[in-house]
């Protein structure tokens, strides 16, 4: 067995003493992370930091003290590679002219934040001369594409056109779909009704109170136009692809 | 001018059966053309529009032109889509892979075909070249001062090791050790194993600091100034 000798006393955090979750915003990715650092023998004062690292990229979030924690702006927007990031703890005595190591925890996989459902998914076919359209089971929509369209799968990730082309309409038709044809309920709303609202309420706030048709109080007026806010906000939010798209037609 | 593309998983196998053919002495000129349509290639942007013809005297040079290329672009779209740089080398490989005598000299893969793995990512001669220009502008000049298609030594032993090439204030101390601003070139015999203080021993050194003092916060000149005798020569160097 090898032996190791710690020369500099420099100690371990233990795993289970931190929590570093990732988190997702409007697209903007952060973390969140705490300690316990009781009863490590560490001083009041010193320093800790959250360092997040993969390959070239590195980037270092102060954390205030051992006694005093303050959480930083963790948002991670300017590392390059953030799907494989690994994160350092580390306390730093800075009470002299160089800070010193006192403990480490390294090599930290962050927790991912839950899983992400799409709340549409995404069925390839042949559909003869229709690009796309939309179907609705008891789990709610699915997006027809079709098949014999060569490189669909590629194009509806990448293509800003079809990008454009399809789902504006695609979140128009779903939500006209929930409101007025699927009979929602805001007692007892389905998960789908649920998601997509709150996916609506992302872009354009909070929708209409009433949406069920065969309340008196239902605003016709006022739900369309809440509709057409969540496209039009859902466009906008879309900036860089609406601008590779111009670039595109600009060239023919 | 050519629209940025990026290259598919089927572009890069094409690509990479390609040099697997040089390599076993073909002559054959590469796939350019073939590869920049679909199912190879798919488009990337056309806001970002590359010149296929320019010649690169060296990597900073290289490195120079793609910051400035993709100075609006964010950082995590470059990276993620792996694809453009292959496409990228594809698309330079004269500067990368010159014909010399009729002869083109074809290295490992990971030099032109951009590896997943973190041990050898930072071969890739063109992701390299901006990747470290990017982060280190001058100070890149140790790494990339070298013709295109040249991954040096200071490259591979400083890039490999994500502590050291993560550390803005330990680069900026490793150019002012071993930089030769007179010449502007490395400093004469920082490579060699038989020197004091050469790059090697200062990785060791390093590696032993690292565990004591925070060194990502420390200046280069903090960091200079930490380091034992045997670099002395080196800082002394009347160079700067």
């Amino acid at each position: 067995m090898k032996r190791r000798i710690n020369f500099t006393q420099r100690k371990k955090i233990p795993r289970d003493r931190i929590v570093l979750n990732l988190m997702e915003h409007m697209g903007q990715k952060s973390f969140d992370a705490g300690f316990n650092f009781q009863g490590m023998g560490l001083p009041d004062h010193a320093a800790v930091y959250v360092e997040a690292y993969h390959k070239t990229d590195y980037m270092r979030y102060p954390f205030g003290t051992v006694s005093q924690i303050r959480k930083p702006d963790t948002r991670m927007g300017s590392l390059g590679r953030i799907e494989n990031l690994h994160f350092r703890v580390k306390i730093v005595d800075e009470s002299g002219n160089k800070g010193l190591i006192l403990a480490v925890a390294d090599g930290i996989k962050p927790e991912a934040p839950p899983q992400r459902r799409s709340i549409l998914p995404v069925d390839f076919k042949e559909m003869g001369n229709q690009i796309w359209r939309l179907s609705f089971d008891a789990d709610g929509p699915i997006l027809e594409l079709n098949s014999t369209i060569p490189f669909i799968r590629d194009k509806a990730k990448r293509d800003p056109r079809l990008f454009f082309y399809i789902f504006p309409s695609v979140i128009r038709n779903i939500l006209i779909h929930l409101i007025f044809y699927n009979e929602f309920d805001s007692d007892e709303p389905e998960e789908w009704h649920r998601d997509w609202l709150n996916y609506g309420q992302r872009y354009a706030g909070p929708p209409p109170s009433v949406l069920e048709r065969e309340k008196d109080s239902f605003d016709w007026d006022e739900v369309i136009q809440w509709i057409d806010r969540v496209v039009t906000e859902f466009g906008i939010s879309h900036q860089d692809e609406w601008d590779k798209l111009i670039q595109l037609e600009e060239k023919g | 001018m050519k629209d940025l593309l990026c290259l598919t998983d089927s572009g890069r196998k094409i690509f990479a059966e390609y040099l697997q053919r040089i390599r076993s002495g073909g002559s054959e000129s590469p796939p350019r053309d073939e590869l920049s349509r679909e199912p190879y290639s798919t488009a990337f942007s056309s806001a970002i529009q590359v010149d296929e013809s320019t010649n690169f005297s060296s990597r900073i040079e290289l490195g120079e032109y793609l910051h400035r290329t993709f100075q609006k672009s964010d950082r995590n779209t470059l990276l993620s889509n792996y694809g453009i740089w292959d496409w990228l080398a594809l698309l330079w490989f004269d500067n990368i892979c010159p014909l010399d005598q009729g002869i083109r000299k074809v290295r490992e893969t990971a030099r032109y075909i951009l590896s997943r793995d973190r041990s050898d990512y930072y071969r890739h001669l063109i992701l390299g070249s901006w990747d470290l220009y990017s982060l280190y502008g001058l100070y890149s000049r140790l790494f990339l001062n070298c013709p295109p298609y040249i991954h040096n030594d200071w490259t591979e032993q400083l890039a490999s090791r994500q502590d050291i090439i993560t550390n803005k204030g330990l680069i900026e101390a490793v150019d002012w050790l071993y930089w030769d601003d007179k010449r502007g070139r490395p400093k004469i015999g920082a490579t060699d194993r038989k020197r004091q203080g050469n790059i090697r021993r200062l990785i060791m050194v390093i590696g032993q600091l690292d565990l004591t003092y925070d060194l990502h916060a420390m200046s280069a000149d903090e960091i200079l100034l930490l380091l034992p005798e045997e670099f002395d020569l080196w800082k002394m160097y009347p160079t700067k």
